[in-house]
């Protein structure tokens, strides 16, 4: 009786444990409860590629490079240590005054940390597109324009490591685990050599123009346009070589000679939000405002551009953050009359000149900054429309324009000298200041050549003004040498930024910077 | 079986479950009450023979034969009596009278065959017994269980010492109380009956509820503290846990002022950098947090520390255990209990922030003190405008703050019989913020029942409903009042103007707060913001419950099979309106009224939560000569799935606004702009706004002991999750205990000591897990899955094509982190049982934390890599004295010893530049990180004989904190930061003292902590986005040589000065008079003409009074929030000066009645 009570009970609890055990492998079997990447069909290589594209815009999700290639990494490191930008609108902004303007570098700065890492994270998401592409060996002509736009973004974001940083960790291939991450850095010239070697690719393989559809995305000019950059950094800080001013030359001309171009007019309606894209537009990080956008919510094709550089004041004027201010050296910068000055800066307690890109609006008496960055001054009405006056941040970001194709292709033949050359010089930087000029006559008047250092001067002039507030002065400076005339408390060492601890910390192959 | 293992079907067999048990139970109820009645026809012959039966007996057999059916009185005396019988072939007439000879049984048949048995005597009676249970020394004993042997009447004494039951005159009762030795008292028809108690050292024998069981507290290794539910009942503490603070050894909870929040609580240290809280199990169920029960019908709470306890909890149990027992009715009669309580509370120690004329005062000096740095001031408008036309003086904390309310009212039943018992509870309580319109409600309903079908079988359900009002937390608008000037008025002025929601012919009058002045322009009125946040609702619903049947058979065996469901719906409604606000000061011009918010929109979120959890759990037990062995094996599966819908619509541009009105806080009004809805909080990320997740488990325990002197427990559980893949070789993993103890007064060398009543030492250790799905304070449901972020998406032109890209990439082989637990420790009883004393040191290494590994650059890793120590020793100690038949009295004390270490860890987390709060190896977790600040450089001179500083890469000025060189590198920067303070205590304490004096009782709770280190955010390293109100102390600040050496010149340009460094650190340790209760106990003579059994008045006071070193409103600062409510392990300890530290002194006054 005992035994079969036994046995009945026994075989009972047997079945059922046994039968929720054998039922578990389901049960425990859960995935996502939404799209993981697997499950997206991203069209293989071109969803990577097109992924790049809002990757280095993007500040509202990993990878975040947004953040270092546009956002507030990226405006004091590029822009600061020019003497002509700096932040003094935002009290709580005072260190970047100081780190970056005053050239009291510091390697735990945020914005300096944020700047190495999102380039560094740009570069693993083109070194995973071409990981792909030489896992699947492809060479169809689709994946080889999929493959240079990597190389593209790749090139990009080591000019800008390289410019501020020097010597850096050459990565090229996908890390998987931290040890992947363990590089020592290569000297300068191994890093140009590998940018040399991404544009090279980049320029034979990108389509030489791309359908209305696809306005903006990279075609074999921006390739050229960048490696024509590269030419007249690499040997900062002392002026380029010969052969390297020969090198940028001939790509400008290639540039010039495609007849893609032309200098859009007038000068301020470059900056306008209709004329994103212009004629004058080889490169521009893109944005738009999305027409699903409740307020400061839907930033999924935002970036901070906008927003960090507005007028800081309030009610109205409650434009955005106020980082990027013109100094003082720069509004005296110009030639009396030259329209670039009301194009490039609003005045406080001014109007902000409807003649000139203005909307009739007149600046309060702001102290906090009595100059504010015009070129990310968008229509006050559209923001305020959008329910949020400081989210002008659907503007896209000028990156590379024409105008730059010109003036390095002026400077690059005064340098070479030669009859033709100083010609060409001429009339190329006479292109520039007649768009400048406009119909008023009166100013900015023909420079006629004379000799190779009064048109060099003309040059680094003619790039300051036309390239106010745009991130190429601290560059300029440093390639020709000039930094440490011009700026005060620039150092030699200070051409490159220290690199910042967390990485550091994150790589122990990695040496900081001499004199840090 | 395949069926059931699909998440519908687990959800439709747990409903299905319950609604049989529901209906099981309802047809024994139907049962209990219809006697069945019989048809009987015809005059059958009967037979039967039997010696020394029971008539009752005897009167079934015949029952059994044919068509008779008898109804009598079980209690008649005779019924029972046993008599001989030998009868064959005879009519039912001739039977029953040879039955009854002897007897004084009659009977009278009715039709159908039915027959009345009836007593010619009266039957033996049911008689009220009253009487007064008294201890040693003659003082009252209330909560004295009183019952009737044999039977399951009974009840249990009152706060007097008085009981009054219902009892057979020759009946026995059995009077037991812990800690007493237990009598029976034959009842002998008296119907007075006083007892006095002896007491005993039996509290060792308490039953203690353990996971998937109970065990009496002798028979277990490990720490397990009990706490009464009465304890956190008539405490001012929506959240039951808040009135543990300092009374349990081991348990740390740092309170959080925003009504209907969750303490930090963290038990026996931090083990983690993500999930630390512990494990709640609410009568087996699973939880995260029992918010949602009403301290009322909580029976008893559990605190397990250690491993001997916590392993049988596997992945779940690192992090300590509160089991959570709620009421079910004790053996006795109906019982009526009503108890209410209704109270205020105030800020009692708000932060002293500057007033408008020394507002003014350190404004100027800043302004002097920027024009000396670069020649013009950077303060808007401060040169060009004197502000005079702000005239307020407002304090804008106390213009905020309200005194607050708080009630609770409860009223409970509950019932028992010989197979059922009963319990039903309701309450509702309030509870406001100090932030004016935070107010939290609760509405609960408890209903719990078990019937016992037969001695083997037994069922029962309990289900916990209850609907939660959340408020928001008041911490914006508090922020925003400490950092507003206060020369903006307090008050609203009236405009004429136009109504916001109208059109051109609505202007009216309008009463209008003031705006900011442009140099605060990121600040907004806090009354603005406040009437901002409090438009909207927050609801929610949740059904708490579980059915079980328990069988026992084969003697040894007990077998219980319990269905859990959690059914939860939030529902978020969020309105942004519209407000106008006036400007006292445009420049030029006469005030006038601007608009503070323009667009109307509507957010709403709707939250469903439903938990289903089966166990299945076999029992055996069984004495073998001196051994006894109880063993329990288990299997256990858990569903959670959670789905989050959010939607949001705004005013389009140029429509009408959507109505400042309840009715239209919805998206799909008709009111909004469809077409904006936001998917930004859809989009997927690390969270997915809806996931499952399962897991399946087995479990297995042994208790042991020999001759009660010897114990051993072992304990083993596997856990699978559905967190990691099944590719994941640590998609399951083990865990596993062993304790050891050993009751040292058994031994017979023990026995001519008169000292200890009980000493006995145990040790135990083991393995236990940590499911830590809480990364860098983010929830993931899904670790093994990466996110993707669709914020990839490129633009050209105006056109958009979506891509996405990974957030992280997964580790083939993670696992759930593990922590190496051990303790050692001494228990006993002296003098008399009169003392009680329990010391414990613990040792706990958690390993494989759980972290995202980041190299530079690239996609971070979620993988296993990292140590935390924590050790320390508990001790807690109690006295409990009666002195005469009036006076008696209790004191009880314990401390616990904090020591955390992170000995190892992939991917430190740094401090940023605002919060020191950071994580390396060998540091302490979260510990503060910052310059030591050796004074301030009073002068140039002093600069330069000082080594040269850089901190934040600026030189310094006079006037600026001096650091100290600690590296003796002869350069102050980076390199200098030093640990400058801990956020965790050396220790804890906390103690009560409890008095009783005929009626009068006077408890008095005490709690502190020593050793640990606040960091004040505000005033020190806070980013100041425009200019905030100074601390009033900014008075005082460096303005010339010799003026301070602390305080550092006014000047937010000055970054050396904003730092994270010593001077933002605050000595943390206080000492507070935690509650302080008067309560009275109303006589019995008094009580019983109104049908009362006892009654009770109290009043209570909350944080009586706080010793503290801290210029915060209150010394407590629990983990930051995560997205998911919980605390962040590593960043804790700072006072961000927000409404959640601003914690309150609550006076209550209550009544406790019970019927």
């Amino acid at each position: 009786m005992q035994k079969t009570k036994l046995i009945t009970w026994g075989a009972l609890l047997s079945i059922s444990v046994f039968a929720l055990i054998t039922g578990c492998t389901k049960f425990l079997d859960r995935k996502p409860l939404q799209a993981t990447l697997s499950d997206l069909n991203q069209g293989g290589l071109e969803g990577q590629a097109i992924g790049l594209y809002g990757t280095i815009r993007n500040s509202q999700s990993s990878p975040y490079c947004g953040d270092g290639m546009v956002g507030i990494g990226y405006i004091p490191m590029q822009g600061f240590r020019s003497g002509d930008q700096t932040v003094n609108a935002d009290p709580g902004a005072a260190g970047y005054v100081t780190a970056y303007s005053d050239f009291q570098y510091s390697k735990d700065d945020w914005a300096n940390g944020v700047y190495w890492d999102r380039h560094y994270a740009m570069i693993q998401a083109a070194n995973i597109l071409l990981q792909t592409a030489d896992s699947l060996k492809l060479s169809d002509p689709a994946s080889l324009i999929n493959i240079a736009e990597a190389d593209w973004f790749r090139a990009y974001s080591y000019f800008d490591l390289v410019k501020n940083y020097g010597e850096v960790p050459i990565i090229t291939k996908r890390i998987y685990t931290n040890a992947d991450g363990q590089v020592a850095k290569s000297p300068v010239p191994a890093v140009y050599a590998q940018i040399d070697k991404d544009l090279t690719f980049a320029e034979a393989n990108l389509p030489s123009s791309q359908p209305s559809t696809q306005v903006g995305r990279l075609v074999q000019n921006a390739a050229r346009t960048l490696h024509a950059k590269t030419y007249l950094m690499r040997d900062a800080p002392s002026p380029t070589t010969q052969a390297n001013y020969q090198s940028c030359l001939t790509l400008c001309l290639d540039i010039i000679n495609s007849n893609q171009y032309a200098l859009f007019s007038p000068y301020w309606a470059i900056w306008k939000t209709a004329n994103e894209n212009c004629s004058e537009s080889i490169f521009e990080v893109q944005c738009q405002q999305n027409a699903n956008t409740a307020a400061g919510s839907n930033t999924t094709y935002w970036s901070w551009w906008g927003t960090e550089q507005g007028v800081r004041g309030s009610g109205d004027w409650n434009l955005g953050w106020g980082w990027n201010n013109p100094t003082a050296n720069l509004v005296n910068a110009y030639e009396p009359g030259d329209p670039r000055r009301a194009a490039t800066i609003l005045f406080s307690d001014s109007s902000d000149d409807p003649a000139n890109g203005g909307y009739g609006r007149t600046l309060p008496p702001l102290t906090n900054s009595l100059y504010w960055n015009k070129k990310c001054y968008a229509d006050p009405k559209e923001q305020i429309a959008a329910g949020d006056p400081t989210g002008a941040a659907f503007e896209n970001t000028r990156v590379l324009r024409y105008a730059d194709v010109i003036l390095m292709a002026a400077e690059c033949a005064n340098e070479i000298g030669g009859a033709a050359n100083d010609t060409a010089a001429e009339a190329w930087v006479e292109m520039i200041r007649a768009r400048a000029r406009g119909t008023n006559s009166a100013v900015l008047p023909y420079i006629q050549y004379k000799n190779q250092a009064q048109f060099r001067a003309v040059i680094k002039q003619e790039r300051r003004v036309e390239f106010g507030m745009e991130m190429e002065r601290f560059y300029d400076l440093v390639r020709w040498g000039d930094a440490q005339g011009t700026l005060t408390g620039y150092l030699p060492k200070n051409e490159y930024y220290p690199i910042p601890t967390p990485a550091l910390a994150g790589n122990s192959l990695l040496v900081q910077n001499p004199n840090y | 079986m395949k069926k059931y293992l699909t998440y519908e079907s687990i959800g439709f067999h747990a409903v299905k479950k319950a609604l049989f048990f529901m209906k099981l139970t309802l047809v024994f109820l139907m049962a209990g009450i219809f006697q069945v009645s019989a048809k009987v026809k015809g005059q059958t012959l009967l037979s039967l023979k039997a010696n020394h039966i029971e008539i009752s007996k005897a009167l079934r057999t015949i029952e059994s034969q044919g068509e008779y059916r008898f109804l009598y009185n079980n209690n008649l005396k005779s019924i029972s009596a046993k008599v001989d019988i030998d009868v064959s072939s005879e009519n039912i007439k001739d039977v029953l009278d040879k039955l009854f000879i002897g007897t004084d049984l009659t009977y009278k048949m009715l039709d159908n065959n039915l027959i009345v048995v009836l007593s010619s005597t009266l039957a033996l009676q049911d008689i009220k017994v009253t009487g007064k249970i008294t201890g040693p020394n003659g003082e009252p004993l209330s909560g004295v269980s009183v019952s009737v042997k044999g039977t399951s009447a009974g009840t249990t004494s009152d706060n007097n010492g008085n009981y009054t039951l219902t009892a057979p005159e020759k009946g026995t009762l059995v009077i037991s109380s812990i800690g007493y030795q237990s009598q029976e008292i034959p009842i002998d028809s008296r119907s007075v009956i006083n007892v006095k108690m002896t007491a005993s050292s039996k509290s060792m024998d308490e039953v203690i509820v353990i996971g998937y069981g109970t065990a009496s507290k002798r028979d277990l290794t490990g720490s397990i503290v009990k706490v009464d539910g009465k304890q956190v009942a008539d405490k001012p503490n929506s959240n039951p846990i808040a009135s543990l603070q300092g009374q349990v050894a081991g348990l740390s909870v740092v309170n959080n002022a925003t009504p209907g929040s969750t303490p930090d609580v963290r038990i026996r240290g931090t083990i983690s950098i993500g999930s630390i809280h512990p494990l709640y199990v609410v009568d087996g169920n699973f939880q995260d947090n029992i918010s949602f029960l009403n301290p009322n019908d909580i029976e008893s709470l559990e605190i397990l520390k250690d491993p001997s306890s916590l392993a049988i909890f596997g992945v779940k149990g690192a992090a300590g255990v509160i089991v959570v027992t709620t009421k079910s009715a004790k053996a006795g009669q109906v019982s009526v209990n009503f108890n209410t309580y209704y109270g205020v509370k105030n800020l009692v120690d708000p932060i002293q922030m500057a007033n408008g004329p020394q507002f003014r005062s350190i404004l100027t000096q800043e302004g002097q003190n920027r024009f000396f740095d670069n020649g013009y001031t950077t303060i808007n408008n401060f040169v060009a405008n004197d502000m005079a036309n702000w005239t307020g003086n407002t304090n804008w904390i106390n213009a905020i703050t309200q005194t607050a309310h708080t009630s609770l009212t409860n009223i409970s039943v509950s019932a028992s019989s010989d197979k059922n018992k009963f319990y039903m509870g309701a309450g509702y309580n309030t509870d406001e913020g100090l932030v004016q319109g935070v107010k939290y409600s609760r509405i609960s309903l408890s209903i719990q029942d078990q019937y016992s079908i037969n001695k083997a079988v037994k069922v029962g359900f309990v289900i916990n409903g209850s609907q939660e009002n959340l408020p928001w937390d008041g911490n914006g608008p508090m922020n925003n009042a400490m950092q507003v000037a206060p020369i903006i008025p307090g008050g609203t002025k009236s405009f004429y103007s136009r109504n916001p929601y109208g059109g051109l012919t609505d202007s009216a009058n309008y009463n209008l707060y003031s705006t900011v002045p442009t140099i605060q322009n990121t600040l907004a009125n806090p009354f603005l913001q406040m009437y901002a946040n409090s438009r909207q609702t927050d609801i929610r619903n949740r059904i708490v419950g579980n059915a079980f049947i328990e069988v026992n058979f084969l003697k040894n065996f007990n077998f219980r099979a319990t269905g859990y469901m959690d059914l939860g719906y939030e529902a978020q409604n969020l309105y942004t309106p519209l407000q106008n606000q006036y400007n006292p000061d445009p420049f030029p011009g006469a005030p006038v009224v601007i608009p503070y918010q323009t667009i109307t929109s509507v957010t709403q979120n709707n939250i469903n939560i439903q938990k289903y959890q089966t166990d299945f759990i076999l029992n055996y037990k069984k004495q073998i000569g001196s051994s006894n062995l109880t063993v329990t094996g288990g299997f256990t599966t858990t569903y959670i799935g959670n789905f989050f819908l959010h939607g949001q619509i705004q005013q389009a541009p140029g429509a009408d606004p959507i109505p400042n009105d309840k009715r239209f806080w919805y998206i799909s009004t008709g009111f909004g702009n469809a077409a904006a809805t936001s998917a930004s909080s859809l989009s997927p990320s690390y969270n997915t706004p809806q996931w499952e997740n399962t897991t399946v488990s087995g479990l297995l325990r042994a208790l042991y002991n020999y001759k009660n002197k010897y114990y051993l427990n072992a304990s083993l559980r596997r856990d699978v999750t559905s967190s990691w893949l099944p590719s994941d070789p640590n998609q399951g993993q083990n865990f596993w205990a062993l304790g050891g103890a050993w009751e040292i007064t058994r031994e017979s060398f023990m026995d001519n000591q008169k000292f200890f009543n009980f000493l006995k030492l145990k040790a135990s250790t083991g393995v236990l897990g940590n499911a830590n799905t809480y990364l860098n304070g983010t929830f993931f449901p899904y670790p093994a899955y990466p996110g993707i972020s669709p914020n990839s998406s490129a633009v050209f032109g105006t056109h958009t094509i979506n891509a996405y890209s990974a957030n992280y990439t997964a580790a083939p082989n993670a696992q759930w982190e593990t922590v190496n637990s051990s303790e050692i420790g001494i228990e006993f009883v002296a003098l008399q049982n009169r003392l009680h004393f329990e010391t414990d040191w613990y040792n706990k290494v958690t390993n494989n934390l759980l972290i995202q590994l980041q190299t530079s650059g690239n996609l971070p890793q979620l993988t296993n890599n990292g140590n935390i120590k924590n050790d320390g020793f508990e001790f807690s100690a109690g006295w409990t004295q009666a002195i005469n038949k009036d006076w008696s009295f209790s004191v009880n004390g314990n401390l616990t010893t904090f020591h955390n270490i992170v000995q190892s860890i992939g991917t430190p987390l740094l401090a940023d530049p605002q919060v020191p709060s950071q994580t390396i190896a060998g540091y302490p977790i979260g510990y503060f990180v910052g310059y030591k600040v050796i004074g301030v450089y009073q002068s140039y001179a002093d600069i330069l004989s000082s080594p040269p500083s850089s901190v934040n890469g600026q030189p310094v000025a006079p006037g600026d904190l001096k650091y100290a060189d600690l590296n003796h590198d002869g350069k102050v920067n980076g390199s200098d930061v030093t640990q400058i303070g801990n956020p965790t205590p050396k220790f804890g304490y906390g103690g009560s003292v409890n008095v009783i004096w005929k009626q009068i009782e006077l408890g008095i709770e005490v709690n502190g902590v020593y050793g640990n280190q606040i960091y004040r955010e505000w005033g020190t390293s806070l980013q100041q986005n425009s200019l905030y109100n100074y601390p009033s102390y900014d008075i005082n600040a460096w303005h010339g040589a010799g003026t301070s050496n602390w305080i550092p010149i006014v000047d937010a340009q000055h970054l050396n000065n904003r730092a994270p460094s010593s001077y933002g650190i605050e000595d943390g340790s206080y000492f507070r008079i935690r509650n302080l209760q008067l309560g009275y106990n109303f006589t019995t003579d008094l009580l019983s003409k109104a049908n009362i059994k006892s009654a009770k008045i109290f009043i209570n006071v909350q944080n009586l009074v706080t010793w503290k070193n801290n210029l915060g409103f209150s010394p407590e600062y629990g983990g930051f929030q995560n997205e998911a409510g919980g605390a962040s392990a590593t960043s804790f300890g700072v006072d961000i000066g927000d409404a959640s530290g601003a914690l309150p002194r609550i006076i209550t006054g209550g009544i406790n009645v019970t019927f």
